[in-house]
């Protein structure tokens, strides 16, 4: 994958003129801090490993926040390519809990039916929540042979990718066949959680 | 007095459960002779781990929820997996936090186990062999890992949020372990690193160059192999140092674990089998195994 340029280093000025002023406030409940807290000092970007493959990073995300640019911040590429490792919030030396602000970001994106900032990494996660949907836990193989299906317009790169190693890993029996499932019961509880969270109607 | 030094729930997670068996069989062993008794808790589900959390912030506390609601009172709940825990403990601490969400929980889960803390594996080992140093435990029967340099590798598991552990990610748990077992701990700059995580599915390049600067940074400071608590960071690095020039052994915890507490013999032989990267030749090498 190709690294990313980043786009507040382009030449065009960010409109401010259409900014959203309740944004800011309903993060803060999600982050536990205002984000007027934050320093700037890019601590969480420094840290980030994805980082050279955002398009924003979550500095700047922060920043598209507190001056409440909605859209810019819900269609960036930086928010599904958050992996979720709190390395940021771990650093932050304001106690931001921005994985806890990139994790809700992702969901109004989804709740408002926005374009995806990055669809294979949106489908990987569709993958993994219909595995959990139909067992109550996921299961690995399932979720690659499920993802290998939905990518397939990608090209035949995408079919081959890791199929040796995926094939090696089965035969020696790293990963098993069979998935294991949690009772009916649990299962229907299970698909009620799921079902009331805004990725299913996406 | 029970017969058991401590008994506690246990939930061990999707990876856990299908697939590192090399991992499970030798936690189980360890945790058999240091006479700690895990019971599994009962129909538990997902934790709601990686997207489960992104796709929904009601939907990752209801999952820890129901799991909480199948612990019973007085036993403190184990979980093998770091990003499991990093979930569950969230997930515990917006119901502590919040009782608007933990009396809705409770009216579809029923009672919700709040007061027993949810505890890291790793940290009930640490606990261990602390009690081990301070003379409070005599530890079994057991061979040390003399010689081994180990570079130990936490994952972004455990990464927590400041609310969580204020005091910032653990950089003396395993360190402790490792160096009570004999072996010798290599300084590196890696330890937190993320290993890609579920990106490694999607775009392996970005996994490669990650996992590279993992692996050489272990290299580098003469590790002769990397040891790490989390079951996915162990396959996703193993997958992706395989076309690398330098690849090192990928070692469980609980693995070295069980070499330290269990008896040296061929009994280990399966668990070496699932390796991508055999560690077989590195064990022979310091007299650990056959």
């Amino acid at each position: 994958m190709e690294r990313e340029p980043k786009k507040f280093s382009s030449p065009e000025p960010i409109k401010v003129s259409d900014s959203d002023v309740n944004f800011p406030r309903e993060v803060a409940k999600i982050a536990g801090t205002d984000l007027n807290a934050c320093l700037t000092c890019m601590s969480c970007s420094g840290g980030c490993p994805m980082y050279q493959y955002m398009d924003y990073g979550p500095h700047g995300i922060m920043r598209l926040i507190v001056l409440g640019l909605k859209k810019e911040a819900l269609t960036s590429n930086t928010i599904w390519r958050c992996l979720g490792c709190h390395t940021c919030a771990a650093v932050c030396p304001m106690a931001i809990n921005i994985a806890a602000v990139m994790d809700y970001l992702r969901q109004e994106c989804l709740a408002e039916k926005l374009p995806v900032g990055d669809k294979p990494l949106w489908e990987f996660h569709r993958c993994m929540m219909n595995t959990m949907h139909r067992h109550g836990r996921v299961h690995k193989l399932e979720l690659m042979v499920e993802y290998k299906i939905r990518t397939m317009g990608q090209g035949p790169k995408a079919w081959i990718q890791d199929a040796l190693v995926g094939n090696k890993m089965i035969l020696m029996g790293k990963l098993h066949l069979m998935p294991s499932r949690i009772m009916s019961t649990g299962r229907s509880a299970v698909r009620k959680i799921l079902d009331a969270a805004p990725w299913k109607s996406y | 007095m029970t017969k058991y030094l401590l008994e506690a729930s246990f939930f061990p997670g999707c990876t856990m459960k299908t697939g590192a068996d090399e991992s499970r069989e030798p936690m189980y062993l360890a945790l058999e002779k240091l006479g700690i008794k895990l019971y599994e808790l009962e129909d538990w589900n997902c934790c709601g781990s990686s997207s489960g959390h992104a796709m929904g912030h009601d939907l990752a506390t209801s999952m820890g929820a129901r799991n909480l609601s199948k612990a019973p009172l007085g036993r403190s709940v184990v979980i093998p997996c770091p990003n499991c825990f990093r979930n569950l403990a969230t997930a515990r601490q917006h119901l502590i936090e919040e009782p608007e969400t933990l009396k809705k929980n409770e009216a579809e889960f029923g009672r919700i186990n709040i007061t027993d803390p949810v505890l890291n594996i790793y940290d009930l080992f640490h606990h261990v062999f602390n009690l081990a140093r301070m003379g409070a435990y005599t530890l079994p029967e057991h061979r040390p890992l003399t010689g081994l340099k180990v570079a130990v590798y936490y994952g972004c598991g455990a990464m927590y949020p400041k609310a969580l552990r204020p005091a910032g990610p653990p950089r003396d748990t395993i360190e402790r372990i490792i160096s009570e077992m004999g072996a010798e701990v290599v300084t590196w700059p890696w330890p937190h690193k993320c290993c890609s995580a579920f990106a490694s599915a999607v775009y392996p390049e970005i996994a490669e160059d990650m996992v590279s600067q993992i692996i050489t940074g272990a290299y580098e400071q003469g590790a002769d192999c990397v040891v790490t608590s989390c079951a996915m960071c162990q396959m996703n690095i193993e997958m992706r140092e395989l076309p690398m020039t330098n690849h090192l052994p990928m070692m469980h915890l609980n693995q070295l674990l069980a070499l330290y507490l269990g008896e040296k013999g061929k009994d280990h032989e399966k668990w070496w089998k699932l390796h991508l990267v055999d560690p077989a030749p590195m064990l022979k090498k310091y007299n650990l195994w056959t």
